[in-house]
């Protein structure tokens, strides 16, 4: 959520279209199954694609929905724009942080402490390339950042002063802790993995209704307050059985569902749909149309070298995958046949014909990914008494791309610069140290060794979520200032030199005017959802709520939230929010003394001294102490004008103030 | 029965976007790549455009490609005028827009695929979503705004790019700046919200002369980057500038008068915004509308219902505002029609002949778009179908081939005057951002007929 670049899984069309009467290839022919990799010529591929059985009159056939780069507006590669974009915009909320708040900013190295082994790889790489790091952040950024972080939520005018007169020199790491596991914690964390997932009731491939939407709500609402390790989340969701309107994790397996085409085209989905989410590999999406090469040549390396037989492995592993749609209620129920194979005897459906490839019609499970570091748990393949999802959860989650994936999303959630970007679209053959890709290629990873070593970490330690967040909050690198008092290159961007700001979410936004301001609202979501009225944005269960409320919707949606479907998450600005901040009466209705329980209706009650009211809005709305400067222009503004009105002009130009919007 | 379209063919066009984006990574691009350097026909003879969608994709047999046959309901009242069929009875308004020839048909369109959410986003990008800079594409009414921003004026408060009703299949501007993204609004009879400040104008100038006080530093202009904090304050500004605005108010109101008169429904309101806008000149240049409910899988000819709804809100809604356009001097002895560019326009077709056992018509490559103004010389058909208009039998235009939305958008460019064979070098992919594909079994031409 923290990142533009925010789509994660595939983008698949409503695929409606006149079935072909089937003139599928059916008969008696020998079963011959793969047992090995199957290279495919170019020859061979021309065929494939050209030759077609001969047609009906109603054409039926749509394209495969063939993506290069997974993540729709998924623009940022290590492209020096992306770089020097990240930097201006850090640059200049760290130029007016460091401007106005004046710290005492020191370029010493030595006092970045390092804490763990993020620090160690993270400062290492600069010291080996000589870059000087910013220095560690004031109290009062890091208590804002940390909180946005990890809850959604800006710190009340208490909470900074609390912190910031707490003498304990381990506070931060005190505050880091009672943060996780918050109520809060869990609404922003719920969202995050909704986001990863795609959790929603209505995608353009399937509709999953609002009541397997909300069990799926529910069950990750369950898995963040339990803290389930993730390898146990996953291996629930990819096994998953039963009705998805009671069996929350069934709902996962609902949304790699591909209507109007054979079931191989829902193995495709569901094999795209998995490799996406919990390997971070787009590019099986391409490749489960085609051959790698000569179409992902300039695009990912690895892509280049697999082939549709190595895809159609993976997608075996789906093969006895059935998804049951009720007539009546439209929800789906998940189950796994007792039979079923992945055959090579399609013409029709969503993507290109399936055909046999040297004498192999039937493909048998498969696991495609070999490259790893570490072990390969288990037998390759699918034990006896072993369902072939269950195969492939076992063998995947010891994979260290299943822990360098979600390792990824999580931090750049949380550094905003990824370690692998786009996040999901991983080039397996870029990523290791030890084995680095030919000239022309660089490694994909802004700190290779730091990704396996905390992909390693996380897979040693339990898969434990909450444990990377800490682990990654308590570092010194997470705690850097956006400042930057050097001369700043664009070059230091992948090494993390200083924290990197970015602009709050649409959830984000809302819910800190109304912590700011202390009116609070309750909204009600979708009429056939069962879940309880709700009061911040970060609880509400997917972006096209609160069903409700109209107003909250367009206003959440002019802050780029997305639809969890074909649009993702943005952070670009818009006339529509400007006018929001300025005039919309979510924002009017809670800036006046006669606005029951509002800030300024407090604050006045408590006080009519103008440098303690200007003290206190700062406190409260942009979660920090004026300046000198800030203090005397604005206590100048309350020459020739009541308390009152001084304040509320103060309430609304504070809250549109763009620090206001940004995280820094 | 002779299949509309060779697999083959179809395939390699499906495939294109695929495989047509091939470029090493070490290689560098060249700053000014034009594929077809020179060879540009632009047209010039528009100054704005409006781009009516109709996603669901309207029959073509029953409306802008009319065959008559024994399923052809007697209400549709099947008139020929120049020599072209239409359904007088179905679409009353526009039957007399074209017989005082402002309009022309376009019959050859072909779509790649039969996905309304592809086909859709295909439309407004002019290429296929799934293809490498699909990611990334901007509508081509951002391309168009970015194009004409060097003829704003300080005047000009209203973002080159308007989206009426938009909804949640309005494309945006891509990897562009958000300055060319569309301002998505819905139409009102009272105006735009959030216009105005609850508080009261003098109060809010004075606060927000207090917020520029406050945020100078942060709002000033300083480095060239830095796109999402100098956006955000430029936004601040435009928005400022567009509230209290007398001339910005009154192009976003109507009367009721004229809510009636464009049928009162949603699209209806759309079109008379977009009629006053552009009559407003502030800065507006592309606008799109959408008008849905064709996807009529079901009892089609059904009354009250079926494909009814939709003609009725299309013809009452667009009929007027040709015809009202057609009426208001533009500049130069011109009308306002004879500057904007209108197409209307489905992401397909639907099935020929007979309807279906579900009483509808089913998905179908083949289908026509209306084209009116800027131009373009009305009254008259390009490209022909065959009898049941299961397949383009005459294409009609130099092309010789069926006409795709990649054609439709370099039409629009070349009408405007803008060179559709430009290659921007300043994508995020860095393989060079073309505002029409090159690569390809087709590339996409102006469909220089209508002008001419």
């Amino acid at each position: 959520m923290s990142n533009p670049l925010r789509w994660r899984t595939l983008a698949v069309a409503t695929f409606i279209f006149v079935l072909v009467s089937g003139i599928l290839i059916s008969g008696a022919q020998q079963e011959i199954t793969s047992t090995q990799q199957q290279e495919i010529t170019g020859a061979q591929q021309e065929q494939e694609q050209n030759s077609l059985p001969s047609e009906d009159f109603r054409p039926a056939i749509t394209p495969a929905d063939c993506t290069y780069l997974q993540d729709p507006l998924e623009f940022r590669l290590n492209t020096k724009d992306r770089l020097i974009e990240r930097s201006a915009t850090t640059g200049k909320v760290a130029a007016y942080v460091y401007a106005v708040t004046a710290p005492e900013y020191t370029l010493d190295a030595n006092a970045v402490p390092r804490k763990n082994l993020i620090d160690n790889a993270i400062f290492n790489r600069m010291a080996g390339a000589g870059i000087q790091s910013a220095p560690i952040s004031t109290d009062a950024e890091f208590l804002r950042r940390v909180m946005l972080d990890l809850t959604g939520r800006i710190p009340s005018a208490n909470e900074l002063t609390a912190f910031l007169a707490d003498p304990n020199p381990a506070k931060r790491d005190g505050l880091i802790d009672s943060l996780i596991g918050t109520p809060e914690f869990v609404d922003k964390w719920t969202m995050f993995f909704g986001d990863l997932y795609k959790n929603t009731s209505n995608a353009s491939n399937v509709a999953r209704g609002i009541a397997a939407r909300d069990a799926f709500y529910t069950y990750i609402r369950d898995a963040i307050v339990n803290n389930k390790p993730y390898s146990q989340m996953a291996s629930e969701m990819i096994t998953a059985t039963g009705n998805s309107t009671v069996v929350g994790q069934a709902s996962w397996v609902v949304g790699g569902m591909i209507p109007m085409g054979p079931a191989q085209d829902i193995y495709d989905g569901e094999a795209a749909h998995f490799a996406q989410t919990f390997l971070g590999l787009s590019t099986v999406d391409c490749l489960l149309c085609h051959d790698g090469n000569r179409h992902l040549d300039a695009v990912n390396l690895w892509g280049a070298r697999q082939t549709r037989m190595n895809m159609w492995g993976l997608s075996a592993y789906f093969s006895r995958v059935q998804l049951l749609r009720d007539a009546t209620s439209g929800a789906y129920t998940v189950n796994d046949l007792a039979t079923g194979d992945y055959r090579l005897n399609t013409t029709t459906g969503n993507r290109s014909a399936r055909q046999p490839i040297n004498g192999v019609n039937i493909v048998q499970p498969r696991n495609p990914f070999v490259v790893q570091i570490g072990t390969n748990a288990g037998n390759a393949g699918v034990m006896a008494g072993e369902t072939r999802r269950a195969a492939l959860a076992r063998q995947i989650i010891p994979n260290i791309q299943f822990s360098r994936a979600i390792v990824n999303y999580i931090w750049e959630e949380m550094m905003v610069e990824a370690l692998v970007s786009p996040s999901g679209s991983f080039d397996p053959a870029r990523i290791d140290a030890a084995n680095p890709p030919p000239a022309g290629w660089s490694m994909q990873a802004t700190n290779p060794e730091l990704l396996n070593e905390l992909a390693i970490w996380f897979r040693d330690n339990g898969y434990d979520v909450r444990g990377l967040i800490r682990a990654i909050a308590q570092s010194s690198a997470y705690q850097l200032s956006s400042t930057y008092p050097g001369t700043w290159s664009v070059d230091y961007v992948p090494y993390y030199a200083r924290k990197y700001a970015r602009r709050l979410d649409a959830e984000e936004v809302h819910d800190a005017i109304i912590k700011a301001t202390g009116i609070m609202t309750t909204y009600t979501q979708n009429t056939a959802s069962l879940l309880p009225p709700v009061q911040w944005a970060m609880q509400l269960v997917d972006p096209r709520e609160p069903g409700g409320n109209g107003g909250t919707v367009n206003f959440l949606n002019s802050f780029g939230r997305g639809d969890r479907d074909q649009r993702p998450r943005r952070s670009d600005g818009s006339l529509l929010q400007s006018l929001n901040m300025m005039n919309n009466g979510f924002v009017m209705t809670r800036i006046h003394q006669a606005n029951a329980g509002s800030r300024v209706a407090t604050i006045l009650s408590q006080t009519q001294d103008p440098a303690t009211i200007v003290r206190l809005l700062f406190q409260n709305t942009l979660s920090r102490n004026p300046t000198a400067e800030e203090t005397a222009l604005f206590v100048d503004s309350f020459r020739n004008q009541t308390v009152r009105v001084a304040s509320e002009n103060l309430q609304w130009v504070l809250l549109n103030k763009l620090d206001f919007l940004f995280n820094y | 029965m002779n299949p509309i379209i060779d697999r083959r063919i179809f395939f390699k066009i499906a495939a294109t976007g695929v495989a047509g984006y091939f470029v090493s990574p070490m290689k560098v691009l060249a700053q000014t790549q034009n594929w077809t350097a020179g060879q540009a026909t632009l047209m010039g003879t528009a100054k704005n455009v409006i781009f009516v969608l109709l996603p669901g994709a309207p029959s073509h047999v029953d409306t802008l490609d009319l065959k008559v046959g024994a399923w052809t309901p007697a209400n549709f009242t099947p008139t020929t005028i120049n020599g072209i069929d239409f359904p007088s009875g179905l679409l009353p308004m526009l039957s007399t827009q074209l017989a005082a020839n402002r309009f022309s048909i376009v019959r050859s369109f072909q779509s790649s695929a039969l996905v309304h959410n592809l086909l859709q986003m295909w439309v407004q990008i002019a290429r296929s979503p799934t293809s490498a800079t699909g990611k990334i594409a901007p509508n081509v009414g951002s391309i168009v705004a970015y194009e004409l921003e060097s003829q704003r004026t300080p005047a000009m408060k209203l973002p080159g790019f308007l989206a009426l009703n938009g909804g949640a299949g309005l494309m945006g501007q891509g990897y562009f700046s958000g300055r060319y993204s569309p301002f998505d609004v819905a139409p009102a009879a009272g105006g735009l919200a959030n216009l105005t400040n609850a508080d009261g104008q003098t109060l809010f100038t004075s606060r927000y002369d207090l917020l520029n006080t406050a945020d100078a530093a942060l709002r000033a202009k300083g480095s060239k980057f830095g796109l999402e904090f100098e956006e955000m304050a430029d936004y601040y500004s435009s928005a400022r500038g567009i509230m209290y605005d007398a001339a910005v108010n009154n192009a976003f109101r109507f009367t009721a008068a004229d809510q009636t008169k464009y049928g009162n429904n949603g699209f209806g309101n759309a079109c008379v915004t977009a009629r006053n806008v552009l009559m407003s000149n502030l800065g507006v240049r592309y606008i799109q509308l959408s008008l849905g409910g064709w996807d009529n899988h079901q009892n089609i000819y059904a009354a009250n219902a079926g494909i009814y709804n939709p003609s009725r809100s299309l013809d009452t809604g667009l009929g007027n505002l040709i015809a009202d356009l057609a009426a208001t001097p533009g500049s130069n002895g011109a009308t306002m029609l004879d500057e904007t560019l209108i197409i209307a326009k489905g992401e397909f077709g639907r099935t020929v002949g007979n309807i279906t056992s579900q009483a509808g018509r089913d998905h179908y490559f083949v289908h026509s778009a209306l084209v009116a103004g800027g131009g373009v010389i009305g009254g008259r058909a390009v490209g022909r179908t065959t009898p049941t208009g299961s397949a383009v039998e005459d294409p009609g235009w130099s092309a010789s081939r069926p006409a795709y939305a990649e054609d439709m958008a370099a039409t629009i460019y070349s009408a405007l005057g803008i060179n559709y064979t430009k290659t921007l070098n300043n994508d995020p992919l860095g393989r060079g951002f073309e505002y029409i594909p090159s690569t390809g079994s087709y590339v996409g031409q102006p469909i220089v007929e209508l002008f001419r």
